[in-house]
This record gives structure tokens, C-alpha cells and sequence, in this order.
């Protein structure tokens, strides 16, 4: 192909209202598998500046989203390692840190805030110890609702690898969590 | 079997039990997911449009109102928009050979011959002005060139070989141009709907962003989206056709069905004879697979036998269960808001 249609193909992409809306979730929930929430906020905005910068890398367009979720990957390493260097807590504890401050501004009310609070920090920890493939996929299931059919399209992803990495992972998670479902024979 | 019949067994029979709520939420709720979701939705990247500034490149006078939700994201991104399209649009072809006419009123493209000569064929005589065309004006390819229309401040459109554009209106807020042969590939960072093309068979009103078209020498139209979406409209039809999906439309009966570029060739070949006036609709039904509701849900907006909407609501029902709200009796009624209210929840995964 030209050298010219490739560009007219891909720098098009910059179109990033199509593409935040779209791809946000899917990158939000690969970083929240990996550091604190309000980390994983401000690094998802990182991930499309980022790629805002590399757009013109992209040769497929039909692969942006395994591409946005591999800087979103990177993003979040960086994020781990300056953490690291830093001495910083592990993202869990930036969570009750975060969650509590949450808590004092906004559930006061009751003190079963604190208690779902405290629950859901367990279940986010819980998911992030799972394996990369289970964890990611579950996140943007679990916390960014997506549906496994819309991860697909999103992560480029086979159906039939999200579905395993899915129910899978879920199962993990139950364990981890000590859920009681009954499995099927 | 297909891709995804493969994946119901995976997931339903092998792995965990029934586990159609964790896949897509159907099939009965399982209470222990209903509670994460709930318990770790609160983490969720808190939804609404993209960042202000993230909207490459925003069109003169919109959205200024609209105060940024991430303020280093806009400033950010404004200053890579500038730059990248400004690396985009590179230097001005010195090959161009537009011919040389009136400078008149009113807003004008810039037009670059980024291959062989371009002729650009003025409306009306008037003063001269080189590598620009308005409204009314007619920019030509022959089988080695190839012209890039610089679209006001949102886009640009690739005028392929063999090709005849007329520009019918390069206004601030609306622009349409007609492609009378040949094709094109737009590209358009505007708000949906500001940018149209017209051929002999349809009007393709760009929702944003990179699409293709191209007219044979019978008014055919062939549609192909690669990123975003395009409404595919003549009267009062219109045809939703997103990325990764081909729509064609014929000059007499106007867009037919949208179907993936990867769609089954058993079904690309039912929905052709379909739109030819065959008796294909049972062949259509049988090879259209569960990824497919983008051509049912066409399909059951398009047919207008009852007893055939029917067994279009049958097969898509049996893929995607139909929202609250949404009946058999609705759908084959062609009751538009349940329609659309479907097509709502199925295009989430289109």
C-alpha cells in the first residue's frame, strides 16, 4: 500500500472522542488491576496522551485496542516500578488510605460504609492476585461492566478466551474470597 | 462450528458450571457476581464524553462552553492535536495542477494532489486561485493521481483514482460533498452528522472517524467503516454501519444490510441475494451466527412481511435477549422505540 493511504489510514485514529469513549473502560480496568484507583485514574488518562503521541505506530487500525491496552500495561509497570523506587506503600494500602478518606467525606452515615468499604477493598485485592489474563479480564467485567462479548472486541481477544479467562479467574476468585458456589457437576 | 458456539461450550460446560451471568448477563443472576459487581463498581472510571480537549480537533465555536473534566488531558492533548496535525497534513504538493480560477466569497478546501495531476474544475469563472475548491466545484482524479481534500478544521477526505467529487457545501458548520464516481476514504474527527457524502445510492453522514467509499459505474455504493460509525441513509432509512462492518447500497433501492467484513461467506452471499429480491431470507436466518445481530437487527427493521419479521425476532432473540420492555408483537409491529431500544443494547457490542 502507498505510503500515503497508510498515513490517511492511520492518523485518523486522533479521533480520541470515538476512542476514549470506547476504549477508556477496557484501559481503566487493566490499570485497576494493577495500582490504587486514583491512580489508576490518572493513569488512564496518561495511556491516551500516550498514545496520542504514538498514534502514528499504529500500522492496523483494527488492532487499537490491543495496542491502547499494551500501553496501558506499560503505564501501569512504570507506575509500579516508580512506586517501588520510591518506597511507596503497595497499591492495596493506597487503597485503604483512599478508601478511608472517601469514607470520611461521603459514608459517615452509616458505619456499614466502612464495612462494604472494608469488603471491597478485599474483593479488589483479591482480584489483583489473580494471574494478568484473569485479573485484567475480570476487572473490566466486575468493576467496569463491561459484558464478556463487549471485552472481546474491546481487548481483541477471542470470545473464547475471554469467556476461559473469565470463568476461570472467577472461580479463583471465589476461593481466594472463600465464596461458597456450589459448582456444577 | 463458529467462534462463538465454541465459546458457550467452553464457558457454560467445561469450566464452571452455568455461568451465562458472568459472560453477559443473562441466564439467571448469580448472586456472588451481582455482589462483586456491586462492591467493586465503586471503583468504576467514572463515566461521561471524552476529555474536552481529547476531541481532536474540535470544530470553530464548539464545545468551548463545556468546561474540561480533566484539564491536563485537554491542554495536553490540544497541543498534540496542533502538532500531529499539522505533521499529518505534511507540505503542499508541488504537483498539483488545479486549474487556475476564482478566488470567490465563501469557505473553500484546500485540495492536494498527493499523486499525479488533480484537476479541479470550477463552478463558475471567476479570479483565479490555485490548490482550492469550494462549493459547487468539481475535483477529478484519473487512474494516477490522487487528491487529499483538507476539510475546514475536521478532517480530510482521500479522493482515490478514477474519481469525481463535487463539494456541495464547505460551511463552517456543515459540509457535504456528493462522490459521483470512484471512491474515497474519509477521515473526520468532527461531531456526528457535520460531515456528509452523497452518491446515487445513499448518503453517508459520518458519525466519526475513517471510512471508505466507493461508487460504480452503475451508482452502486459500497460502504466500508474502519473505525467509528457511519449512518447509511437515503430518505428516511437509515442504516447503521459501524466498524469493521461493509454496507452496500444500490441506486434503486437505496443501503441494503450491514454485514461485517468477516462475516461467514454463506451469509455475505444470503444477504446479497436477499437485497437482489431472492428468496434468501431462510438462508440468511441459518448462517447468520451469534456475532451476526448487526445484520438481524437490520434485517428485522427492514422486512416488511410480518410472518418474516417474525422468525427475524426468533433467531435474534435467541442470540441477545431483547430488553425490558421490548415484545415479539413490538418488533414485528415495527414499533420503532422498541426497535431502536434494541438496537441500543445490541450496539453496545457492535
Amino acid at each position: 500500500m502507498a505510503r500515503e493511504a497508510r498515513e490517511a489510514r492511520v492518523r485518523p485514529m486522533t479521533s480520541f472522542g470515538e476512542l476514549y469513549e470506547r476504549y477508556a473502560p477496557m484501559v481503566h480496568g487493566i490499570l485497576i488491576a494493577m495500582v490504587a484507583p486514583h491512580e489508576a485514574q490518572d493513569l488512564a488518562q496518561d495511556v491516551f496522551v500516550r498514545a496520542f503521541e504514538k498514534i502514528g505506530t499504529l500500522a492496523d487500525p483494527e488492532r487499537v485496542g490491543p495496542w491502547l491496552a499494551a500501553i496501558a500495561r506499560n503505564a501501569g509497570r512504570d507506575a509500579l516500578r516508580a512506586a517501588a523506587a520510591r518506597g511507596r506503600p503497595a497499591p492495596l494500602q493506597d487503597d485503604v488510605a483512599a478508601d478511608r478518606g472517601r469514607t470520611s467525606a461521603g459514608e459517615v452515615a452509616a458505619g456499614e460504609a466502612e464495612d462494604v468499604a472494608a469488603e471491597a477493598r478485599a474483593a479488589l485485592a483479591a482480584l489483583r492476585s489473580l494471574p494478568e489474563a484473569y485479573r485484567e479480564t475480570l476487572a473490566m467485567r466486575l468493576v467496569e461492566g463491561l459484558a464478556g462479548p463487549e471485552i472481546a472486541r474491546r481487548t481483541g481477544l477471542t470470545p473464547g478466551s475471554v469467556r476461559v479467562n473469565l470463568t476461570r479467574g472467577m472461580k479463583l476468585l471465589r476461593e481466594r474470597l472463600g465464596l461458597g458456589r456450589e459448582e456444577a457437576p | 462450528m463458529n467462534e462463538h458456539d465454541g465459546d458457550v461450550d467452553v464457558g457454560v460446560d467445561a469450566t464452571a458450571g452455568d455461568d451465562r451471568y458472568l459472560w453477559d448477563r443473562s441466564g439467571p443472576a448469580d448472586p456472588e457476581v451481582a455482589r462483586l459487581e456491586a462492591l467493586l463498581g465503586r471503583y468504576r472510571l467514572a463515566s461521561g464524553p471524552a476529555p474536552a480537549g481529547a476531541r481532536a480537533p474540535a470544530r470553530r465555536g464548539a464545545r468551548e462552553a463545556a468546561a474540561p473534566r480533566f484539564p491536563f488531558l485537554a491542554a495536553a492533548a490540544a497541543v498534540l492535536v496542533a502538532a500531529g496535525l499539522a505533521a499529518w497534513l505534511g507540505p503542499r504538493a508541488a504537483t498539483t495542477t488545479p486549474e487556475r480560477r476564482g478566488a470567490g466569497p465563501g469557505p473553500a478546501y484546500e485540495v492536494l494532489a498527493v499523486a499525479g495531476d488533480v484537476r479541479i474544475r470550477p463552478a463558475s469563472a471567476g479570479p483565479a486561485s490555485a490548490d482550492r475548491a469550494r462549493a459547487g466545484d468539481v475535483i477529478e482524479t484519473d487512474a494516477a493521481s490522487r487528491a487529499r481534500v483538507v476539510v475546514g478544521d475536521i478532517g480530510e477526505v482521500l479522493v482515490l483514482e478514477r474519481s469525481r467529487v463535487r463539494l456541495v457545501d464547505c460551511g463552517a458548520e456543515q459540509h457535504r460533498m456528493d462522490l459521483e464516481r470512484g471512491a474515497i476514504r474519509a477521515s473526520i474527527f468532527a461531531e456526528p452528522r457535520v460531515f456528509q457524502v452523497g452518491t446515487p445510492a445513499a448518503i453517508a453522514v459520518d458519525l466519526g472517524c475513517v471510512y471508505e467509499l466507493s461508487v460504480d459505474a452503475e451508482g452502486g455504493t459500497l460502504l466500508a467503516v474502519e473505525l467509528g460509525r457511519v449512518s447509511f441513509e437515503i430518505g428516511g432509512r437509515k442504516v447503521y454501519v459501524p466498524s469493521g462492518a461493509v454496507c452496500r447500497a444500490d441506486p434503486r433501492r437505496g443501503p441494503g444490510l450491514p454485514v461485517w467484513t468477516d462475516a461467514a461467506p454463506a451469509l455475505r452471499a444470503a444477504v446479497r441475494d436477499l437485497e437482489a429480491g431472492a428468496a434468501a431470507l431462510a438462508a440468511c436466518l441459518d448462517a447468520a451466527t451469534d456475532r451476526d445481530t448487526l445484520t438481524l437487527w437490520h434485517l428485522l427493521d427492514r422486512l416488511a412481511v410480518a410472518a418474516d419479521r417474525g422468525r427475524v425476532f426468533d433467531r435474534l432473540s435467541a442470540i441477545a435477549s431483547p430488553p425490558e420492555g421490548v415484545t415479539r408483537d413490538g418488533c414485528v409491529r415495527g414499533d420503532r422505540a422498541e426497535l431502536d431500544a434494541w438496537k441500543e443494547r445490541l450496539a453496545r457490542d457492535w
